[in-house]
């Protein structure tokens, strides 16, 4: 997370510079400026050269900036990857729904390089970023989603041919360093491999514990772990900061287990549909005491929606630039569903806030 | 109002001067949630008046009505709360005078109220107001704002404000 010793040295002398043209102390623009959106920073990276300093240059700023939107709620954003089906269907239903409170989406629309028929989304989303993988060149992207910024990552990260990368992203507390998983298949084993970014070799990861697919369906990203949740097993996570795979055990008597992905983003805490004998219910983890709590509000889950206002310009979104769109929303109202309309297939949903870090700050 | 302890402690007042010369008293436990004044306390310099050169005295009333809210026993939780949600409706150029002030005299939970409170301020301003609001000339060339711009349209989208309070 550590900008170069130039880019700080650098940092000061603009600070000291706006210092004596302005009345205001560097400290008082600093503390300003970490209170604003992403949205009004970006902007303002054209005040001034102070201002687009600290913005882009300073990594105490970008610190503390994330530190204060952990509790600023509009920074907290829900990140949407979706897909259309069939155009009969698209067309058939393209008012659908109209009676529930409705929240727009701001598509985190890919500007030039960027076209999802040749892209895809090969990580899960960690803190606002996420990887992508380019099939016709081969080459994998970090992104990040809330200023729209790209960057390849070193070649090392290439794969054997005919693999596309399963990725996930997590990042290491204890090293501030950030680190991809990479797991295969191979002949129904799983090869397991981790880097550090900033490094440029893979280590193995050994052990007998280990997810049975790689799909992001089964799994969800959230507070720094990884977790892996698929039927009839118990829930897996990978730990970033040890290296290695920890199992969660499921009360008993569940069966049937399945990731409630949406439930999961709009709660913040892991949120899995279970079955216990002829029962189905919701089991949230309580991560300070390490135990699923039965949820009792399964049944209120059906009545509490909030559907996508405008989803034809959505859709229009989703033809322009391939199949699958990547869009993030907040939603202020305490909903705990999201409602799609029929066209729209959900393909991934995660929670995320909004983080201004540049890329030039993560040493790839 | 805190009269009734009197009796049992003994109350302690400091003299602070404002730039325009004017003259305040108030008591030292309520004064010293200024950091600033807390240590010229503690290093014995408050026998006399305190000179704040850098504090006008709209400002200084503004600041000592603020400590004394946040000081008094009295006062509860939503009337702290009703009172910081009207403090910080002054117009902005209040505001950054407070803000300042805060920040000279150190006193941290008054420069982050006045701070977020310029940031929801500002949040949806063009940069030229904001530049005139902080009194900022551009230091780009037209080309290196163009650029900036470019790069991520979307922050300039949308109904932005261009008043400058």
């Amino acid at each position: 997370m550590e900008g170069t010793l130039s880019e700080v040295t650098i940092t000061t002398t603009k600070k000291r510079r706006m210092e004596e043209k302005r009345g205001f102390a560097r400290d008082m623009i600093f503390e300003i400026l970490t209170w604003l959106p992403a949205k009004s920073l970006m902007r303002f990276r054209c005040v001034s050269k102070a201002w687009n300093s600290f913005i882009r240059h300073d990594p105490h700023f970008v610190k503390l900036h994330n530190a204060r939107s952990q509790t600023r709620p509009l920074a907290s954003r829900l990140l949407f990857e979706i897909g259309t089906r069939h155009r009969e269907v698209v067309e058939s239903t393209s008012n659908f729904p109209t009676q529930l409170e409705g929240f727009s989406l701001q598509l985190a629309r890919p500007r030039h390089y960027f076209d999802f028929n040749e892209i895809t989304i090969c990580s899960n989303h960690y803190n606002g970023l996420v990887c992508f993988y380019n099939r016709k060149d081969t080459q994998t992207y970090l992104y990040n989603i809330t200023t729209g910024e790209i960057k390849a990552l070193p070649s090392s990260l290439r794969l054997p041919k005919g693999w596309g990368p399963t990725l996930f992203l997590g990042f290491d507390q204890a090293t501030e360093r950030y680190k991809l998983l990479h797991v295969i298949f191979y002949k129904k084993k799983p090869r397991i491999k981790i880097l550090t970014l900033g490094t440029t070799s893979w280590r193995i990861i050994r052990g007998d514990q280990y997810p049975v697919s790689c799909c992001f369906h089964t799994c969800i990203f959230l507070n720094g772990v990884v977790y892996w949740i698929e039927y009839h097993r118990p829930v897996i996570y990978f730990n970033f900061t040890e290296e290695k795979f920890v199992t969660l055990s499921l009360p008993q008597r569940s069966s049937w287990n399945t990731l409630n992905k949406m439930q999961t983003a709009l709660w913040g805490k892991l949120s899995i549909y279970c079955r216990f004998q002829h029962e189905r219910c919701n089991l949230v983890y309580d991560e300070v005491n390490k135990i699923f709590v039965k949820s009792n509000s399964t049944s209120d889950l059906e009545n509490e929606k909030v559907a996508l206002l405008a989803p034809k310009n959505v859709g229009e979104k989703i033809t322009e630039c391939g199949n699958i769109v990547l869009a993030t929303g907040s939603v202020n109202s305490a909903s705990t569903s999201l409602v799609f309309p029929d066209r729209f297939r959900l393909d991934n949903v995660s929670s995320f806030v909004e983080n201004i870090i540049p890329l030039t700050f993560i040493e790839v | 109002m805190a009269e009734a302890s009197s009796s049992i402690t003994e109350k302690f007042f400091l003299t602070l001067k404002s730039s325009d010369g004017d003259e305040f008293v108030l008591e030292e436990s309520i004064a010293i949630q200024s950091i600033t004044i807390k240590n010229m306390v503690e290093d014995g310099c408050s026998s006399s008046v305190i000179p704040l050169s850098k504090v006008d005295t709209e400002t200084l009333i503004k600041v000592i009505e603020y400590m004394k809210m946040h000081s008094s026993t009295s006062s509860n939780e939503e009337e702290i709360e009703n009172f910081d949600k009207k403090f910080v409706s002054n117009s902005i150029n209040t505001i950054l005078n407070i803000l300042e002030a805060a920040n000279f005299l150190d006193i941290n939970n008054l420069l982050e109220l006045c701070a977020e409170a310029v940031a929801n301020r500002i949040k949806n301003k063009t940069p030229e107001a904001v530049r005139k609001i902080f009194n900022i000339t551009s230091d780009f060339t037209p080309e290196e704002e163009a650029e900036i711009r470019n790069e991520t349209p979307w922050a300039f989208e949308g109904n932005l404000d261009h008043s400058l309070d």
